[in-house]
């Protein structure tokens, strides 16, 4: 048992890891909640106490971000600190519910500062969700591709696809695959994803121009087949890219919404803070 | 290789993700080899002839992009909404208007927020709190050592509340624990020493306010919607601040005591007396086939409009009955104004004059109203002090000191009748209203006496008619009782100017003009020792003069005499220690009022029982409403039992008359709440029966 604790995060087992990082933080509430009752009972106030914690835990919060924009300095690995975001996140969520007195504020700058923690909030859960299924769904297509290289990517599939069709030479084929790549194909090369598809990434333009590809062998001689088989790749290429670039721009996205949120909030807090305290009577 | 398979180059070259701008030819055959500088320019753009791009952002470069410029509008936006336009006092940022708007934690309550709903938004948030008076960068800047003191420092939210909330506060005492003095919470502190019980709470942590400076918003807390209750507090935070901390009310409270009984009433009553001795069950079935009142609660307590039960009915109503005739009997023998006490003829040797039937040993009462009107010459309350409980029958002939007071006494005597006389009423007031700070309490008193009652008891009881007495006290002036012996046996006396010798006293046959047996209208006649008749000829009551006792007297009408009243009233108002205040209670008539309206003493003017329903100088504050819907506790014998055995003495008997907090109930028990008042029933909440806030004008002697 000792072993375990003595031994870093990266030797203890996610079970393990898990159970420590809920305990510390189902005791962290509890106290907290006796800490509130009592300030409370002697007559002082909790909120201040709460409000402090909560403020406490935002900046605890932020400096995550200030952990990744430094990663020359020896501040422990980003997945330890990932943990750590995570547990105080969720402490942060229940001092959030013992400091307000409505879920939303009256107030602009409260219901301003409530909504903006609960965005926070929220974008933080579903942060946690899609780490958690996102880069499942990410190594189930072929390949790796860097977020930024999509585009090129998609430039050489668009070209791959141009140079195939000027190489063909069979006739039939030139004009079978020639009105079908007019027809459908440019526009599912040249283009990027629509935003629907973004939203909701699938596999239905995927299937439907496979399939249409595949119904052109009829009219096609064996030059012809295999060069509808090479489109059929092209488009399967070009699917998985799309598919990679709309959960990699949910997870960007979703970052920049959290983190730029979080800073406001910090900020709104600060402000928060200092009005509360003038008036606290 | 299968047919739907084909092989894809790899992207390469030059590749900086994290930097703002990335070559638009990223990939391709052409692109250039070091990429866009940091400002974003391509590297080619200094040679004409070569093709140039132009650079386009990344994705890290955008974001931040969208990141900066959201947050500067939404600080911009924060920095507009505190320090938006035009502040009145010039100050820096006005923020005023739009804080008003802007900062708002939570609803009012109901009753703050229909006060402030004539008031506009902005001036709300002045009322109560003193920072919104000055604006958020001045308050900021105050929060910077040296650099600025807050306007407002000295005005505080308390301070606030207090302006329209004082009638509930005696002054000085809004931020008192209680609103009570230390001395008095100490008091009630050291009652419970002795019965203090240990319980967890006891290990709670100690208040964090200061008992001495208590901030309303310790315990009221604003701002938690229309229907929050700002008086709710938990057992816990009431326990707080207590030296004697306890659990649940049916297992950790304190028994009762004497509550609600001993807490003193306007009116005494003897339940236990009424009850066993003059209205037995036995007797009103038996003797009066129970015809007669029987003595039933609510008789007397009957329920008020407002649900409450009243605490008595009036005399005529519930006492008059069976009380008026011996009350009347009682309060006849009235109260003295002024009596002349017998005194040996060498005590009075020195007096202008001195009653005939007035000198002999020493004997007589000095009445405590005659100390009232006598008292104020110098020396004279001595003297007053020097005759054994005054009563001139005590007096030693052989003490110097007391023959020398009974002297002064008599003088001063002599020249009150002699100034009443003169000045009528206006002396009398004055000589009244010198003793008391409240000089229109004898009012009544004065208004019913009659100066010339003073002028007769003169003529008759004095040999010296008044208007002599009258002038010789003019030009008596400061001189001394004894100067004025002398100054009237020397030739200036008025009724030795004119030569008495002078006529033939025998010109006339005196026997022959004077029939004494026939009536005549001279002096002689109306010097008839006839005493006057108050019983008969008095019914109604008023001053008369008792010429057997030489004294000017006061015969009371009955129940709620006026004149007795305010006499009761004023003299109530005197120390205790004071010798006329503690002469007047023991008169007969006096102590007749007081029997039942022992507060009279205590609180000069309480006549009437006090309704202690809204009674704000009691920790306990109780409803019968609500509880006179449970069937079981319809009848007031439920809760409230009269102590049965031997018959207790009325108050009335006592000599000490702050008695009258004794009872005749055996006490409440806690048992008797506790079997409804549980938390999972009617409650056990500290303030559902105890009010925090007292006000200590309604405790004696604040």
């Amino acid at each position: 048992m000792s072993s375990k604790l003595l031994a870093t995060p990266e030797q203890i087992s996610f079970g393990t890891r898990r159970l420590i990082g809920v305990s510390v933080t189902v005791f962290a509430v509890l106290f907290s909640l006796v800490l509130v009752w009592l300030i409370d009972a002697r007559l002082g106030h909790a909120s201040v106490f709460s409000g402090s914690a909560l403020l406490a835990c935002l900046c605890g919060l932020i400096l995550i971000g200030v952990r990744r924009r430094l990663p020359i300095l020896p501040l422990g690995k980003v997945s330890t600190w990932t943990q750590v975001h995570l547990y105080i996140g969720f402490f942060s969520s229940a001092i959030y519910w013992m400091h307000v007195p409505a879920i939303v504020g009256d107030g602009v700058l409260e219901c301003s500062l409530s909504i903006v923690f609960l965005i926070v909030t929220i974008s933080g859960f579903y942060g946690l969700y899609a780490s958690r299924t996102l880069p499942k769904r990410l190594t189930a297509v072929e390949g790796q591709h860097r977020f930024d290289r999509i585009q090129w990517h998609r430039d050489q599939i668009s070209s791959s696809a141009r140079q195939l069709l000027d190489g063909l030479g069979e006739a039939s084929a030139i004009r079978v695959l020639g009105n079908f790549y007019a027809k459908y194909l440019i526009p599912f090369f040249d283009t990027p994803p629509s935003l629907s598809y973004l939203l909701v990434p699938n596999g239905i333009r995927r299937r439907r121009l496979t399939s249409g590809l595949k119904e052109l062998d009829r009219y096609l001689e064996n030059e012809g087949r295999a060069s509808a088989g090479k489109f059929i790749a092209l488009v399967r290429h070009r699917d998985d890219l799309d598919y990679q670039f709309a959960l990699q721009l949910r997870l960007r996205v979703w970052l920049v919404v959290h983190g730029t949120l979080s800073t406001l909030l910090l900020l709104a807090s600060i402000v928060h803070a200092f009005v509360a305290l003038q008036h606290l009577g | 290789m299968r047919r739907d398979e084909i092989e894809l180059p790899e992207a390469s070259g030059r590749d900086r993700p994290g930097d703002h701008w990335v070559c638009a030819r990223r990939g391709q055959t052409d692109a250039c080899a070091f990429g866009p500088n940091r400002s974003g320019r391509c590297p080619l753009i200094n040679q004409p002839e070569t093709d140039q791009c132009r650079p386009r952002r990344t994705w890290a470069s955008r974001k931040r992009q969208f990141s900066v410029a959201f947050l500067l509008t939404a600080i911009v936006l924060i920095i507009a909404t505190f320090c938006l336009p035009g502040n009145k006092d010039g100050l820096l940022g006005a923020s005023n208007t739009m804080l008003g708007k802007t900062i708002k934690p939570g609803e009012l309550t109901t009753h703050h927020a229909q006060i402030l709903a004539t008031t506009n938004e902005v001036d709300r948030c002045i009322v109560c709190h003193p920072s919104q008076q000055s604006s958020v960068l001045s308050s900021l800047i105050t929060w910077v050592p040296f650099l600025g003191a807050d306007p407002h420092a000295e005005l505080t939210q308390t301070e606030l509340c207090s302006q329209c909330h004082q009638n509930h506060f005696a002054p000085g005492t809004a931020m008192l624990a209680h609103n009570l003095p230390a001395e008095e919470r100490n008091k009630i502190s050291l009652a419970s020493t002795a019965n203090r019980s240990n319980d967890w709470h006891d290990w709670l942590p100690s208040p964090s306010v200061d008992q001495e400076s208590l901030d309303c918003s310790a315990c009221h807390r604003e701002h938690q919607g229309p229907n929050h209750n700002l008086t709710a507090l938990s057992d816990a935070q009431c326990q707080s601040c207590h030296q004697d901390r306890f659990g649940a009310f049916a297992t950790s409270h304190p028994e009762f005591v004497d509550w609600p009984y001993g807490r003193g009433g306007a009116i005494s009553f003897n339940h236990q007396s009424h009850q066993n001795k003059h209205f037995p069950e036995s007797k009103v079935e038996t003797e009066h086939g129970g015809s007669l009142l029987s003595f039933r609660c609510a008789n007397c307590h009957q329920p008020t409009a407002d649900g409450r039960i009243s605490r008595a009915v009036d005399y005529q109503a519930a006492c008059s009955a069976c009380h008026d005739q011996s009350l009347q009997t009682e309060v006849a023998e009235g109260i003295e104004l002024v009596s002349i006490p017998t005194l040996p003829s060498d005590v009075v040797a020195g007096l202008p004059s001195w009653p005939e039937n007035a000198t002999g040993f020493f004997d007589g009462k000095l009445p405590a109203l005659t100390q009232l009107l006598i008292r104020g010459e110098r020396g004279v309350s001595n003297s007053i002090d020097s005759i054994p409980d005054q009563e001139f029958t005590r007096v030693d002939p052989d003490s110097r000191r007391q023959v020398q007071a009974s002297k002064r006494i008599a003088s001063q005597l002599y020249r009150l009748l002699v100034d009443l006389s003169e000045h009528g009423q206006t002396e009398l007031l004055k000589r009244l209203s010198g003793n008391d700070s409240q000089p229109t309490g004898w009012k009544p008193v004065v208004q019913s006496f009659s100066p010339q009652l003073i002028d007769g008891a003169m003529n008759r009881w004095f040999e010296q008619p008044v208007d002599v007495a009258v002038k010789m006290n003019r030009q008596r002036k400061d001189r001394s009782v004894f100067q004025t012996v002398q100054y009237k046996n020397g030739s200036n006396d008025d009724l030795l100017q004119d030569d008495l010798l002078a006529d033939d006293l025998l010109e006339s046959d005196a026997l022959l003009s004077d029939d004494p047996l026939q009536p005549s209208d001279d002096s002689n006649r109306s010097r008839t020792r006839k005493r006057f008749n108050a019983e008969e000829m008095l019914v109604a009551g008023g001053w008369y003069r008792d010429d057997i006792r030489l004294a000017i007297r006061y015969r009371a009408s009955g129940h709620a005499d006026p004149v007795l009243k305010a006499t009761i009233e004023a003299t109530a108002r005197l120390p205790k220690t004071d010798l006329a205040r503690k002469g007047l209670f023991q008169n007969a008539a006096v102590s007749a009022c007081l029997r039942c309206h022992v507060s009279a003493i205590e609180n000069p003017g309480s006549w009437k029982a006090i309704e202690r329903t809204s009674a704000t100088d009691q920790f306990t504050a109780f409803s019968h409403s609500p509880h006179l819907n449970i069937a079981s506790l319809t009848d007031c014998v439920g809760c409230h039992r009269i102590k049965q055995g031997a018959v207790q003495e009325s108050a009335v008997t006592k000599t000490e008359w702050t008695d009258h907090h004794a009872n005749d109930f055996d006490p409440i028990l806690k048992q008797d709440c506790a079997t409804c008042h549980t938390k999972s029933a009617a409650g056990d909440s500290c303030v559902g029966c105890h009010r925090y806030h007292i006000d200590a004008r309604a405790l004696p002697g604040f």
